[in-house]
């Protein structure tokens, strides 16, 4: 079966060739989730000074060392979550670049339904507003709303991927949505700005890595 | 003692078969750049070795454009994938065994 061509190609004894299919794996995920690492450092960004900015208000903030007008707030925490919108819809996009498939139609799919949840988010908070809900009330509901759906898009994703880290993600989300809005306006916004990033950080950290789902097992 | 598939039990097809069970689903293929920069393999010595994947009936390669540029696609047949778990399979329980 050997041939001249093949003979610096000869395998390695077991356990190298073991670590060789190990190492592989690792550099498969990492090249799977490059997008996405990008996307989570943005979000965690976004998150951090945006609902910092928010905290900081002079009309409805809570930070005790400095404030700045309302407006300002607004506009800085709208754009960055624009940026983090596009950001995501490029990683979107390049994530299935070189493959095509079902798995393809999957992510297309998964991809969709970020983008028909938060307009139905939206829609919803439109509603509720319209029908006379106190702004008071709003700045619970509009975050606490969006971040819930952010956590079951993410479990959904985990579940799809098998990602359990992913899956973790949901899961921090759907509690820092609980805290922030049983914590009350405003210290509500401080939550965001800190419980959130952090999770993000330390996802976009192991996915960089190439955590893989069921390590050392024989999935 | 059986012998490992001495089809994949060679260090660039035994990475060329992991990438491909671990970024593709049944029915799915990839383009050969992408593949390529995957692996971080010469495009000379990947397209040797798919070839000897390819007569072994592990992978299939379709050949087509994307607009006017030639276009390669590969994907693991069902096949492949079974002998990659075959040899998967075997390769750690010789690890098992052998501590």
């Amino acid at each position: 079966m050997t041939t001249a061509s093949e003979r610096d190609d000869l395998p390695a004894d077991p356990a190298a060739m073991a670590d060789l299919m190990r190492d592989q794996r690792r550099r498969t995920r990492r090249w799977e989730l490059r997008p996405y690492v990008a996307m989570l450092v943005v979000w965690a960004v976004s998150w951090a000074v945006g609902f910092a900015c928010l905290w900081s208000s002079d009309a409805d903030g809570g930070n005790p060392w400095f404030r700045m007008p309302a407006t300002a707030a607004a506009i800085v925490f709208i754009v960055l979550m624009a940026v983090a919108i596009v950001v995501s819809i490029v990683a979107g996009i390049r994530s299935g670049v070189g493959v095509r498939g079902p798995s393809r139609l999957a992510g297309a799919l998964y991809g969709w339904s970020w983008t028909i949840s938060m307009l139905g988010a939206g829609a919803l908070l439109g509603a509720v507003g319209r029908a006379g809900m106190p702004s008071e009330t709003m700045n619970i509901l509009a975050p606490g709303l969006f971040v819930l759906l952010v956590g079951v898009l993410y479990l959904a994703g985990g579940a799809l991927w098998r990602a359990p880290v992913q899956y973790a993600l949901g899961v921090v989300m759907i509690a820092t949505a609980l805290a922030a809005s049983f914590a009350g306006s405003p210290t509500h916004y401080l939550v965001y700005a800190t419980v959130g990033p952090v999770a993000m950080l330390v996802v976009a950290a192991l996915m960089a890595r190439g955590v893989l789902p069921s390590e050392g097992s024989s999935r | 003692m059986t012998e490992l598939d001495p089809v994949i039990h060679a260090p660039a097809r035994l990475r060329i078969m992991t990438a491909l069970a671990e970024a593709l689903e049944d029915g799915d293929e990839i383009t050969f750049p992408a593949l390529q920069k995957l692996l971080d393999m010469t495009a000379g010595n990947l397209t040797t070795h798919l070839a000897k994947l390819e007569t072994a009936g592990y992978v299939e390669l379709t050949k087509t454009f994307s607009g006017r540029k030639p276009a390669t696609f590969i994907a693991l047949t069902p096949v492949g994938r079974g002998a990659f778990r075959t040899y998967r399979t075997h390769l750690l329980n010789l690890l098992g065994g052998a501590s």
